[in-house]
């Protein structure tokens, strides 16, 4: 078997890395530690997708419809859900498991290799489960919050999950003629597809007070709703002050 | 002892169905009222045809301020920094702050243009708060969507205020007020508490508002439909 690019030990070497060389310090806000870090990956991230990713997301909608992004869509969608039944199985969800299984045969069967998602039509709904989220089941806290070059937004627990993802796909391991380089142009096509459909709301979160602010706060909470698999709606249930009451 | 068990499950059943009574007994009416009401009125205001859009921003603007008490909203965004600032200080973010808010607020209700908001239920928090329930369809994207109003009641009982607005997006639900603190907060942190720099940063997102208004780029708000 070939050694994969990225594997378990990826991202969580990336961090290593970085703590050793000294790029990671501890700051002082608790919610954050790596605060002044993590603002610089941000800045840096934010100017790689203005001058690259942005644009090509741009170029990518100017010359392809809804239904081909949508086919697109699917297509690399299906091909996390052997990922995902991997996970479901791992956090004891068997019936999720098996619908994902089914939705994987019939998607690729007769959704024609997963351009067309007949699964959802007869009622078996996506599911997205992966180790970072499994490992949130079993009771693993998230860190701290980090933003990693290339890679956005992340925890020290799903950045571990994030490598433990990649050795967990069974599709990661069948071997074929220019294997890696199909692989990478599927991970580039579905990363351009995925910022496609996203360029609305990136503007929407740059048109923000702090940027860095509002992604930290929607991943946190996007990340406690996923692990929970239920709505999370935060608000605050301390004891108001007085000055708000005063009327 | 048979007869000890009896009464002891008519005493838990008691106690269940008095816990179960207490929110819809407790529930405050009134605040579902006041919401149902108001509520509807911005949303007209927004879609009033026989007016102009200055005329209908300005109404928009009176609606709020009598709905919400902006001023109590714009302190508390400063989260901390918002007991320490002076008062002159304050005066002046106050205006920027209160245009901000305005432009912000109008495009999130935006989306709900020419809908019926209808009130589903409330629960109370205390005494003086009740977290009120509500849908509206999205004409964005033609789905109900619930909206929950964080509201205070006045100490005499006779008047309500809206704290904050909730937007169920997609089960995650954004309270506007709320993350307006944590990133007004988070800026200040960062630039030493000064208001002349967090003023600064709202002109710039009111300019490239603007821009977007005049250039017919929309608003960089709007939800992804």
């Amino acid at each position: 078997m070939k050694s994969r690019p990225a594997s378990l030990t990826g991202a969580a070497s990336i961090l290593a890395a970085l703590s050793l060389s000294g790029c990671i310090t501890a700051g002082a806000n608790p919610e954050d530690p790596y605060e002044d870090f993590n603002r610089s990956m941000f800045a840096f991230n934010d100017g790689l997708d203005r001058a690259v990713i942005e644009p090509v997301a741009h170029g990518y909608r100017a010359i392809t419809n809804e239904p081909v992004r949508e086919g697109v869509g699917n297509f690399t969608l299906n091909l996390n859900e052997p990922l995902t039944f991997v996970n479901h199985v791992l956090q004891g969800q068997i019936p999720d498991a098996g619908a994902t299984f089914g939705r994987f045969v019939v998607n690729t069967t007769v959704g024609i290799a997963g351009v067309f998602d007949p699964a959802s039509a007869m009622g078996m709904q996506r599911t997205k489960e992966d180790f970072g989220q499994t490992l949130g089941k079993w009771g693993v806290g998230s860190g701290p919050y980090l933003v990693l070059p290339f890679l956005g937004s992340t925890s020290a627990r799903d950045a571990f999950g994030l490598g433990a993802d990649l050795a967990l796909n069974p599709l990661n391991y069948p071997e074929f003629e220019s294997d890696d380089e199909i692989r990478l142009g599927i991970a580039v096509l579905g990363g351009i597809n995925a910022r496609e459909g996203a360029i609305e709301a990136i503007d929407q979160v740059r048109n923000q007070i702090d940027p860095y602010t509002t992604v930290r706060r929607l991943y946190d909470r996007t990340r406690a709703q996923d692990i929970a698999n239920s709505p999370v709606q935060p608000n605050e249930t301390e004891k108001l002050p007085e000055s708000e009451l005063d009327f | 002892m048979k007869m000890f068990k009896k009464l002891g499950m008519r005493f838990l059943a008691a106690a269940i169905a008095l816990v179960a009574a207490t929110p819809a007994a407790f529930a405050d009416k009134k605040s579902e009222a006041y919401v149902q009401a108001n509520a509807n009125s911005v949303l007209q205001a927004l879609n009033d045809k026989s007016i102009d859009q200055k005329a209908r921003e300005a109404k928009f603007v009176e609606y709020m301020n009598r709905f919400a008490h902006m001023p109590t909203i714009a302190r508390r965004v400063l989260g901390v920094n918002g007991r320490s600032v002076s008062q002159s200080d304050f005066d002046k973010y106050y205006k920027t702050f209160e245009h901000y808010a305005m432009e912000v607020y109008q495009v999130h209700f935006d989306q709900f243009r020419g809908e019926e908001l209808r009130v589903t239920g409330s629960k109370d928090e205390d005494d003086r708060r009740s977290t009120v329930e509500s849908i509206i369809k999205s004409s964005q994207t033609g789905k109900d969507t619930k909206v929950y109003w964080d509201v205070l009641r006045s100490q005499d009982g006779a008047s309500y205020r809206v704290r904050d607005v909730g937007i169920d997006l997609g089960g995650s639900v954004l309270w506007l007020a709320q993350e307006q603190q944590a990133q007004f907060e988070s800026y200040l942190n960062r630039n030493g508490g000064s208001i002349d720099k967090l003023i600064g940063r709202i002109n710039v997102l009111l300019a490239d508002m603007e821009a977007r208004k005049k250039d017919g780029r929309g608003s960089a708000f709007k939800q992804n439909g």
